[in-house]
């Protein structure tokens, strides 16, 4: 399916909503996955397969985690305790525009980064990747 | 600790063509399909899974696969985990020796636990051990 400056928001949000089985109005772009509309690791991998289906932009948790972390090496990106540190709050902001650096330094650890992740992010990743796929097509 | 539905599971690869080799291995599939409550024994691997990537401390990361992982049962039908892929490689710059783990049902619970058992520091030191549990809802009986 080409890109063709499609937009991805109606895809990404009923993908949302059936695998949740929420209302489509829940599904507001500033929502976050596993935080505001209470998802768990399952579902958000039924989410991404139903972005596929209807979209053939294929994305993995993996991926999620890939952008989240920006190729930074997991010790340069939190301390010892896993809080992320400076470095990788730095790169969280570049991929989650969305978020308050002040308000989570000293708080968020790795394992917790997955929770600022947004219905818009996930919309603008499956953008992102279907421009590529696109261009590489 | 991690909480998954055996229905929701069962339901979701039932539903999803194609999803669940995406999660389990050949292997893993054959043993659960070969038992009667396929969807409890889906529920435990899955619970193992996220157990182990918890006793990990990266949850799902960059470049890993959910088939990195696999559940497999020795000859007295105890579960063990073999790696691969990158969780194999991150396990291992965190100086994994092997991965214990158990899976029950109780409760209406199917519970993984892992436990990621880290090669020997000094002679006087014992292994370290970090300990995660993941928890699946599933029914009242041990798998061995």
């Amino acid at each position: 399916m080409p890109y063709e400056g499609k937009d991805f928001s109606a895809i990404v949000q009923e993908a949302v909503a059936d695998a949740l089985g929420i209302d489509l109005e829940e599904v507001v772009p500033e929502a976050t996955l596993l935080g505001d509309l209470d998802a768990e690791s399952i579902d958000l991998l039924d989410v991404l397969f139903r972005i596929e289906r209807a979209s053939d932009v294929k994305i993995k948790v993996a991926d999620i985690a890939e952008l989240l972390q920006g190729g930074i090496p997991d010790e340069e990106f939190a301390d010892e305790n896993d809080i992320i540190n400076e470095v990788g709050l730095a790169q969280l902001k570049r991929s989650l525009p969305q978020i308050d650096v002040q308000e989570l330094i000293g708080k968020i650890t790795a394992d917790e980064v997955l929770t600022l992740f947004t219905v818009q992010n996930l919309t603008d990743l499956v953008t992102e990747r279907a421009a590529l796929a696109t261009a590489a097509a | 600790m991690d909480l998954a539905e055996v229905a929701r599971v069962e339901e979701l690869m039932t539903a999803q063509p194609g999803l669940r080799e995406r999660v389990f291995t050949p292997r893993e599939l054959a043993y659960c399909y070969r038992h009667r409550r396929a969807g409890e024994h889906l529920a435990g691997r899955w619970a193992a899974k996220e157990a182990v990537l918890k006793s990990l401390g990266t949850g799902m990361g960059p470049r890993m696969e959910w088939t990195d992982i696999e559940v497999v049962n020795d000859r007295n039908g105890r579960p063990r985990v073999r790696l691969s892929g990158e969780v194999e490689a991150v396990a291992r710059s965190l100086g994994m020796h092997h991965i214990e783990i158990s899976l029950s049902h109780s409760g209406g619970l199917a519970v993984a636990h892992a436990v990621l058992v880290c090669l020997p520091g000094p002679p006087d030191t014992a292994p370290a051990r970090t300990t995660h549990t993941a928890e699946a809802e599933g029914d009242d009986r041990h798998e061995a």
